[in-house]
């Protein structure tokens, strides 16, 4: 029997899966749409062509060039979808956590734009690291990257940074010009805070209306894993 | 179709152009807005028969673009245009005025007979508008 906690854990580690792959779907479903629109107009080019109205060349070129450019566009939605899907193969494995911040960020970009956020990662040259579940990691990372949008103002900037500690990796997300934070943002904050502990790290909030929050992820270079790791449930 | 005025409302530029250039061909008068806000300003100027609008966009979103665009003109016919909304995104356009739903990416036809019957039923509304005014004129006048 899972306790109250786990189950509580693994609700919110399918409600970040769910996030997720409704986004990038969404994403996808939208390059079809526009390829659906080019391919359509080719056929409208054609069609005037079988009633004499002569083909132009450039015109052709240029929506063939536009299908094309929302075909790698729409590669690269998939890639990133199959990453993600392949996260929760191995419970526990060596990560960059390098890897694991740019593709949550990269897989956050849209949240940001729909918020009008600017979402920027930053990270080192080097390698940074840790052991345990990239499922976890990926979810602390989408929780505090939530947060920061969620408080951010309009135009303003989120920053998510990574560094190596002696310990392990610190994870480091910035918002500018945050509001109050209501009951809604300090249950999520709760809820990273438990995520976090149970990878056997620790997590600081630091918010000043109106200037600037701070969201702070310590984690260990061995996270928790078993019992304290929610993708195993 | 005989020069319906659309809207286009989508974030996907690359989508509203092509959209538009399509429509364009089969005879009807088509702007486009990459926002709800750009929308609003749109139809605050003009006179549109029919609207598309996606229900994603940054800024002001599809719902809260249809629930001011009702407001300032209450007999705007609003079709959502969008990918795959949820079951409580479309009952709570219904509910906002939104009068049909398609899911992108939508075929042409189908599209086009969305856009003739909004016209039909803006046309209906005008017309009932105009009857309402005049019975309100002769009943006043004791006609």
């Amino acid at each position: 029997m899972k306790s109250l906690p786990e189950k509580m854990a693994c609700k919110k580690g399918l409600d970040f899966f769910g996030a997720v792959t409704a986004s990038l779907s969404h994403e996808i479903n939208n390059v079809l749409a526009i390829i659906n629109e080019l391919s359509g107009l080719m056929d409208d080019h054609i069609c005037a062509a079988g009633q004499g109205r002569p083909l132009d060349p450039a015109k052709l070129k240029n929506t063939v060039e536009r299908i094309a450019k929302q075909v790698d566009r729409g590669k690269n939605y998939v890639l990133r979808l199959n990453r993600f899907a392949h996260c929760v193969d191995q419970p526990t494995k060596a990560l960059d956590a390098r890897d694991i911040l740019e593709q949550i960020t990269t897989i956050c970009q849209r949240f940001a734009t729909l918020k009008k956020v600017q979402l920027q990662s930053i990270v080192g040259q080097q390698p940074v690291e840790i052991v345990g579940s990239p499922f976890d990691l990926e979810h602390v990372i989408y929780r505090c990257t939530e947060i920061a949008l969620g408080v951010s103002a309009v135009d303003s900037m989120v920053v998510a940074k990574l560094e190596k500690t002696g310990t392990g990796a610190r994870i480091i997300l910035t918002a500018r010009d945050p509001g109050q934070v209501n009951q809604e943002v300090s249950a999520k904050l709760s809820l990273v805070s438990r995520l976090v502990e149970r990878l056997g790290g620790t997590f600081e909030s630091v918010t000043d209306p109106g200037a600037e929050m701070r969201l702070v992820v310590d984690l260990p270079r061995s996270m928790l894993n078993g019992q304290g790791s929610e993708s195993d449930v | 179709m005989s020069g319906e005025r659309v809207l286009l409302v989508d974030d996907e530029m690359d989508f509203t152009q092509t959209l538009a250039e399509r429509l364009q061909t089969r005879g009807l008068r088509v702007e486009t807005a990459g926002s709800g806000e750009e929308a609003i300003e749109k139809a605050r100027q003009g006179s549109f028969d029919a609207i598309l609008l996606d229900l994603a966009m940054p800024g002001l979103d599809g719902i809260e673009t249809l629930k001011a665009l009702r407001e300032m003109k209450p007999n705007l016919q609003i079709v959502l245009l969008t990918g795959q909304a949820t079951v409580r995104q479309s009952v709570e356009a219904m509910k906002f005025g939104a009068v049909d739903l398609l899911e992108k990416p939508a075929e042409i036809q189908k599209l086009l007979e969305k856009i003739e019957e909004a016209s039909a039923r803006k046309a209906l509304l005008l017309e009932k508008q105009t009857e309402d005014q005049l019975a309100d004129i002769m009943r006043k006048k004791g006609w």
